[in-house]
């Protein structure tokens, strides 16, 4: 098992990372491509999409994925871990957020990588 | 005494030899120029009511033995003057955090053991040292500075009642703990940082703390617990500093 | 407060503890708005990343559709309507505060958990004011509302032009 103080080592760099990850989403999604007038995404969403055409944007965008998945996840085990103390039950936390956080990250990656294909394909 | 002004004290009373059952009684009583809590208190055992259980020692705030809940904040009944509340109806109750045995007297084992859990005493290599000590140990005025504050500490446990991670995770040492964890750690004379680490490195250790630095409000001597904590930390993830 | 602990003593003791930071200073109010605020943006994050899936087929899709195209802009219109409502705006407007406060409130924990901007030991005095509140974590957390709070005005202001 990976020690508490690695865990929290993660949690912390995630944290940082989603700062620098983040940035460049809302960066590139809401300033740049698709809603500079207006927020409500009313035309097309292949102006989203656009953003997928770069490679380095669609991988910032994994690690964004990715670290906010650990640090959420993460976050969400120490509160249910603080809440009540057994074995069984931070056993059973532990391997269920493992488990939800990696769904997520499959699912989500999954919509990456098509829109990516598809932003391609418009280009 | 002039007795010219009263205030209301609201007292959490529980007896759990007589049914067990917490309620609250209230009780008049007069106060005087500079009166403690304490002082009310003990007006109460002594003219009102002889039941009310407390526990007090020193009365001027070394002993650490009246730690209380006053106003709903940790406070030691002997350093809190009635003025300073600027309020005529005062609500006590025990620590929390705590079980408790009686009345406004909380029971601390729980507490003290966690403090015991880390070592609290200088530890040498050398076990024939330890045991009959020889030597004497030079420190400079700086390598004092380093733990002196956190030496501070009585043990009054008002700290582990304030702290909103001790309030669920009883498994966690608490910032009195912790705090003298650090104390022992960053003394000169000290010979065992792995082992003091290694007490707390778990998942109901130091990374529990999430620096609410309700126990460095609530310090009667400012120890400032959360700022051992935190520098404890600093230590456990770059590796021991110089000294 | 006396009394076994149960399941719902502790649940309610914990909710009491974490949400109510009455009385105990800036630092436990920044404990408490941390805490929502993570537990919220799992949430937003969760929700966000099912409803961009739609937008590429769907959790049956695991390819490229032939009409990925027609799809996802017919996706993207129905997805538009569901969410054009003011309670998803309201809503965002808040994610927008929880996300400014915890970015910079965690960039402050992350400074203090690693003893930097904290004070030095020194010798309390009475009245002693602790160095763990140091004018720079103070500041820190004021900055953390100020941007939170500007990133709520800034959505609001978005969504339903409350400054127009």
């Amino acid at each position: 098992m990976v020690s508490e103080r690695t865990l929290m080592l993660i949690h912390y760099l995630t944290g940082l990372g989603i700062l620098v990850a983040g940035a460049v989403h809302i960066g590139t999604v809401f300033l740049t491509a698709p809603v500079k007038e207006n927020l409500e995404f009313a035309g097309s969403p292949f102006a989203v999409m656009g953003v997928y055409r770069n490679a380095i944007l669609a991988g910032s965008l994994e690690a964004l994925l990715l670290f906010v998945a650990f640090h959420a996840f993460n976050g969400l085990r120490v509160i249910l871990i603080e809440l009540y103390q057994s074995p069984r039950w931070e056993h059973a936390v532990t391997w269920a957020l493992t488990v939800v956080a990696l769904l997520v990250v499959i699912y989500g990656t999954r919509t990456i990588i098509i829109a990516y294909s598809i932003a391609q394909g418009v280009a | 005494m002039s007795g010219t002004s009263e205030v209301l004290l609201r007292v959490y009373r529980y007896d759990p030899s007589n049914g067990g059952k917490p309620r609250y009684q209230n009780y008049r009583v007069p106060t005087f120029r500079g009166m403690t809590v304490l002082d009310a208190l003990i007006y109460i055992k002594e003219n009102l009511d002889p039941t009310l259980s407390i526990r007090y020692s020193c009365r001027m705030a070394s002993c650490g033995s009246c730690g209380m809940t006053i106003n709903g904040l940790p406070r030691l009944a002997c350093f809190t003057q009635i003025s300073e509340l600027r309020s005529k109806y005062i609500l006590v109750q025990p620590l929390r955090n705590l079980p408790i045995i009686k009345d406004l007297v909380a029971d601390l084992d729980e507490f003290f053991n966690k403090h015991k859990l880390v070592k609290p005493y200088l530890i040498r290599r050398d076990v024939e040292e330890q045991e009959n000590p020889r030597e004497q140990y030079r420190q400079s005025e700086e390598e004092l500075e380093r733990y002196v504050q956190f030496a501070y500490c009585i043990k009054c446990a008002l700290c582990y009642s304030a702290c909103p991670v001790v309030s669920t995770d009883k498994s966690f040492p608490g910032p009195q703990a912790l705090a003298q964890l650090y104390r022992y750690y960053i003394d000169t004379r000290d010979e065992a940082r792995e082992e003091r680490i290694r007490i707390v490195d778990g998942a109901h250790g130091i990374w529990r703390c999430h620096f609410a630095d309700s126990c460095s409000q609530v310090c009667p001597k400012g120890v400032d617990p959360a700022l051992a904590i935190q520098l404890m930390r600093r230590e456990m993830m770059f590796g021991p500093s110089k000294g | 407060m006396a009394g076994r602990r149960n399941g719902l003593a502790v649940l309610v003791e914990a909710l009491r503890t974490w949400l109510v930071p009455y009385r105990y200073g800036l630092e436990r109010w920044s404990y408490t708005l941390q805490r929502i605020s993570g537990v919220v943006i799992t949430l937003y994050f969760v929700a966000h990343i099912v409803e961009t899936g739609y937008v590429v087929g769907g959790p049956s899709v695991w390819t490229i559709r032939p009409d990925a195209q027609q799809y996802a802009e017919r996706v993207w219109t129905e997805t538009i309507k569901f969410l054009s409502n003011p309670l998803f705006d309201a809503g965002l407007a808040i994610i927008g505060f929880f996300v400014a406060f915890h970015t910079i409130n965690g960039i402050r924990l992350f400074l203090a958990h690693f003893g930097w901007g904290l004070g030095r030991p020194t010798r309390p005095e009475p009245m002693h004011r602790p160095q763990s509140m140091s004018p720079t974590q103070r500041a820190l957390f004021w900055a953390s509302i100020a941007f939170a709070v500007f990133a709520l005005v800034y959505t609001t202001n978005a969504f339903f032009g409350v400054l127009a």
